[in-house]
């Protein structure tokens, strides 16, 4: 027995070697597949009369006739990945959780002050709002409403959330890229049609995520909060603006700390390192942000050192997004800038602390770049 | 030499290993499993790392959780296949020798030879990173080997080596069990772990299913019939056929097109079928034969346990 | 003796292993950034520019920051390195067990901070030379970075063990708090290594004078009392340490079920 098939070619064939061939499909050779093609022209050999079977499984490339994501959306799917796995991170939620506390300290400012702007002076002068707030009787209170708004974002961004960025940061940015390095995912990534730009957005987009829950949110309640707590509707009017300047200072936040995180991530295989860069950046910077001011207290003209520190460039440019002016923030909170060791944001000088903010995020952003793509660089 | 006495080991509410009860004297077994079978975990009850939920796990007689004794006779090769990049061979199985209470000058001279006896003596003095998987894994067996324990555990020792590679070293642990030196061996492929010893345990969904020697286990083999896929335009008709021929121990549809038919004889079977079906208008499209003995193997095993065999 | 010779095993080799372009790098980086600082200063001119404060800047510089830095990337993931790499199964299955592996990294993360510290100290008095009391000045700071790294590390390295991913993250948010605890005039204060630190500081420079004018900033306990302290502090952590070391399954699976 040869092993040739008998009446219907092609369906069950037993090549000529007696192995068996199994998974054909009747197929003429003009009806082969492009794989079957392919290896007949390597092999040299087709079949003849159909009967003479190739051992392969017709179970080669498949198209997707479906409906395929757009290019411009499969960042998101980078997104999506590292924002689930971030948020399994018991210790994260922790942090954000935390990281609402300062919105019910904020949104109690903000209503003793609505409460006193609703023609209660006795309220101003009352022992428990005395003891606890005693500088808010310095407030005026004729039309700065919009002032003083824009000052307690201004010190919700400035004071905690700052702090609590860097804490969250640090857990969600350091082992975005660096663990895809170590695990060779990268190669995996790359070997989609995926591009270096997309790449990056998704990555950066899962940190931008994490800080908007501290900030752009957080900000915009309190806004709604201050807005519900007002006694009339029409206070809206007068501080339309301020959500959009919530916003601006999240973005003046979120983008060059998201950056600077993700080099630093890019930068090493081992998330360890990039998270003591990170807190080294912080660290780094505002101890010699505090030792140079220290030196320079009590000088006539004192040179301004926030370009050191990240976190007083930084505090200075969300100073200037929300329009503040220093003898009003100077009076209204009892900021440790106004009354100790550390000196007020000043009415300063955005410029320089927009250039060097923006020239961190390009440096950030170039080397994240040139890093995300050397693997496939021969 | 081991012994467990139902011993469970709970991941939380994932069971790594379940009421295991164990007795094994000094000798040599293959410890074999699918992927995820609970074969890393006995191993790591053995070697201590683990401590069992419930029972106890006794190695030399003792508890081998932080025992020096006890981890002084063992020599462990874990599946992990991660050393220092940056340092040599040479310089780590002496490191992991100084460990055991070896001076660094006998550390050394006894990790040079360790790693000669496998095949390294020429990279011994190269980083590790830049050592192939083969290499890696040479290296590993070294260290388990270097201080001359009495009993070897090696979780998928062969791993990443050529069939050079994996046939010098099956050489060496037939050499090691003829010494009478004790060895556990974890390994997922049947065949690698016949060829060093003639003991197995078979393990799957944390239990261990059934020990004894290899032509037992082949004989269990046989007795289980193979699967065979078959995808048709008639599958009603195909069937009806099979059972007069009585080529059939056991079949079922799945779906409307295809056929399992479990067989004792699938050679016959793939000689007789073409005359089966000649003039029968049946058309077979496709033939499928589950290779994967140890995969039938398992899931009757684990339908005895079950009672549904 | 097989648990102190696997130390010095563990120690040896990882000082080895840690030599290379890339730590010599870091600690040159670390090491400088004092230099840097009170060069600006002395470039500036400034309230800080005299003699009698430089000490403290040199104090907050090198003992506070620089061995701070240090424990946090040499001693804070002594495990987390060896579970990440998965070199962990090879290390705790050895007889000399998890201790020698604990105080060898411990010692030798330490090894690096004080050399870093001392390197920092060397460069830091070379800017601000002419010092007075120099030579006093650069004992008592050195001497004071030895203590920091060992009684900081001790605290680092627990937060390593308890913290296996995140001790980095606790261990700077432990340092933010302490930071904040010291300045308060109670009790909890002297529970602090900074409060230690700071009171030794004030004895060894004799600055009482300083100190009343302070106020609450430091402390008036006896040095032998500070060092007593901050060495029961390190052998405690590292008591606390070992045991919580022996008790953890750390298993690095390379599948799950």
């Amino acid at each position: 027995m040869n092993g040739y098939a008998a009446a219907d070619p092609g369906v069950l064939t037993v090549g000529r070697s007696g192995r068996r061939v199994v998974g054909l499909e009747p197929a003429g050779r003009d009806e082969y597949r492009p794989v079957q093609w392919f290896l007949c022209l390597i092999c040299r050999r087709w079949p003849r009369d159909y009967t003479e079977g190739m051992p392969i499984h017709d179970l080669g490339y498949r198209a997707w006739h479906g409906r395929l994501v757009p290019q411009i959306g499969r960042f998101w799917v980078i997104s999506q990945a590292g924002i689930r796995l971030a948020w399994r991170n018991m210790w994260l939620r922790r942090t954000l959780l935390l990281a609402w506390l300062p919105v019910i300290h904020v949104g109690a400012l903000m209503f003793v002050y609505e409460q006193m702007l609703a023609n209660e002076p006795g309220f101003a002068r009352s022992q428990p709002v005395g003891t606890i707030v005693p500088w808010l009787q310095q407030i005026p209170f004729s039309d700065s409403r919009h002032q003083v708004w824009a000052c307690l974002l201004w010190f919700f961004f400035r004071y905690p959330q700052l702090f609590v960025m860097i804490f969250v940061v640090g857990q969600v940015a350091p082992p975005l890229v660096s663990q895809d390095v170590r695990t060779k995912a990268f190669l995996l990534y790359f070997s989609r049609p995926l591009a270096r730009l997309e790449y990056v957005l998704g990555k950066m987009v899962v940190v931008w995520f994490y800080l908007s829950l501290i900030s752009a949110f957080p900000g915009l309640l309190l806004y709604c909060l201050a807005v519900l707590l007002s006694p009339e509707l029409s206070v809206v009017w007068t501080t339309w603006d301020l959500p959009l300047r919530v916003l601006a200072a999240s973005v003046v936040l979120m983008a060059p700390t998201a950056a600077i995180a993700l080099a630093l991530s890019s930068l090493t295989p081992e998330t360890r390192h990039a998270t003591f860069g990170w807190f080294a950046v912080w660290a780094l910077g505002w101890a010699t942000y505090l030792i140079l001011e220290a030196n320079t207290l009590g000088a006539s003209s004192p040179r301004r050192w926030d370009f050191v520190s990240l976190y007083h460039t930084l505090g200075t440019l969300q100073y200037w997004v929300f329009g503040l002016k220093q003898e009003l923030t100077g009076r209204v909170l009892p900021l440790p800038g106004g009354t100790g060791f550390l000196p007020p944001p000043s009415q300063v000088h955005v410029w320089p602390a927009a250039i060097e903010v923006a020239v961190l995020t390009l440096v950030a952003l170039a080397v994240l770049f040139r890093r995300v793509s050397s693997p496939m660089r021969i | 030499m081991i012994a467990f006495r139902r011993a469970t080991k709970l991941y939380g509410t994932v069971i790594g290993v379940n009421d295991v009860t164990l007795s094994l004297p000094q000798g040599a077994y293959g410890l074999i499993g699918p992927n995820g079978s609970g074969k890393s975990t006995l191993l790591n009850l053995m070697t201590g790392q683990l401590r069992p939920t419930l029972g106890e796990v006794r190695v030399f007689g003792e508890n081998p959780c932080n025992n020096p004794e006890v981890l002084r006779r063992l020599g462990v090769c874990p599946e992990q296949d991660s050393v220092y990049a940056d340092v040599s061979g040479l310089e780590w199985v002496a490191y992991l020798l100084q460990l055991h209470g070896f001076g660094r000058r006998a550390a050394r001279q006894r990790a040079a030879d360790s790693l000669d006896r496998l095949g390294m003596a020429p990279a011994m003095r190269r980083r590790m990173g830049s050592y192939s998987r083969g290499m890696r894994q040479r290296t590993k067996l070294a260290a388990a080997l270097a201080h001359d324990p009495e009993l070897l555990i090696l979780d998928e020792p062969l791993n990443g080596l050529d069939p050079v590679g994996r046939h010098e070293v099956t050489v060496q642990l037939q050499e090691w069990i003829r010494r009478g030196r004790g060895l556990v061996l974890a390994s997922h492929i049947l065949h690698e772990v016949e060829a060093v010893t003639q003991s197995f345990l078979l393990i799957c969904g944390g239990r261990v299913l059934a020990s004894g020697s290899a032509e037992e286990v082949h004989t269990l083999l046989a007795e289980i019939p193979n699967e065979i896929h078959i995808r048709t335009n008639d599958a009603a008709g195909l069937a009806r056929r099979l059972v007069e021929e009585g080529a059939a121990e056991s079949l079922r549809f799945d779906g409307g097109e295809s056929l399992i038919v479990a067989t004792r004889n699938p050679a016959v079977l793939y000689a007789r079928l073409p005359q089966w079906l000649d003039g029968t208008g049946i058309q077979v499209r496709e033939l499928r034969s589950t290779d994967e003995s140890l995969h039938a193997l398992f899931s009757a095993l684990m339908r005895i346990h079950r009672g549904n065999a | 003796m097989s648990i102190l010779r696997a130390t010095a095993a563990v120690f040896a080799f990882e000082c080895r292993r840690a030599l290379g372009w890339r730590r010599g790098l870091l600690v040159l980086g670390l090491a400088s950034f004092p230099a840097v600082i009170l060069w600006l200063i002395r470039y500036e001119g400034g309230q800080l520019d005299r003699p009698d404060a430089w000490p403290l800047a040199l104090f907050v510089l090198i003992p506070e920051l620089v061995c701070l830095l240090g424990l946090l990337l040499w001693v804070t993931p002594i495990v987390q390195t060896e579970v990440e790499g998965k070199t962990w199964p090879h290390l705790a299955v050895r007889p000399a067990g998890k201790l020698p592996l604990l105080l060898g990294k411990y010692a030798a993360g330490v090894f690096w901070t004080v050399a870093t510290a001392w390197l920092a100290l060397a460069l830091a008095m070379w800017v601000v030379w002419p010092l007075d009391d120099g030579p006093h000045v650069a004992k008592v700071l050195g001497a004071l970075a030895v203590l920091s790294s060992m009684a900081y590390g001790a605290l680092f390295s627990l937060f390593g063990i308890v913290f296996l991913r995140r001790g980095m993250i606790f261990a700077v948010g432990y340092t933010l708090v302490e930071f904040l605890v010291r300045l308060i005039p109670a009790i909890i204060r002297q529970l602090t290594v900074q409060y230690h630190l700071q009171s030794l500081l004030v004895a060894w420079m004799h600055w009482e004078e300083v100190n009343r004018r302070m106020g609450p900033l430091f402390g008036v306990t006896s040095p032998a009392e500070n060092i007593a302290t901050l060495l029961g502090y390190t052998l405690f952590l590292l008591g606390v340490s070992a045991a919580i070391l022996r008790r953890r399954q750390l298993v690095t699976a390379v599948e799950t079920a």
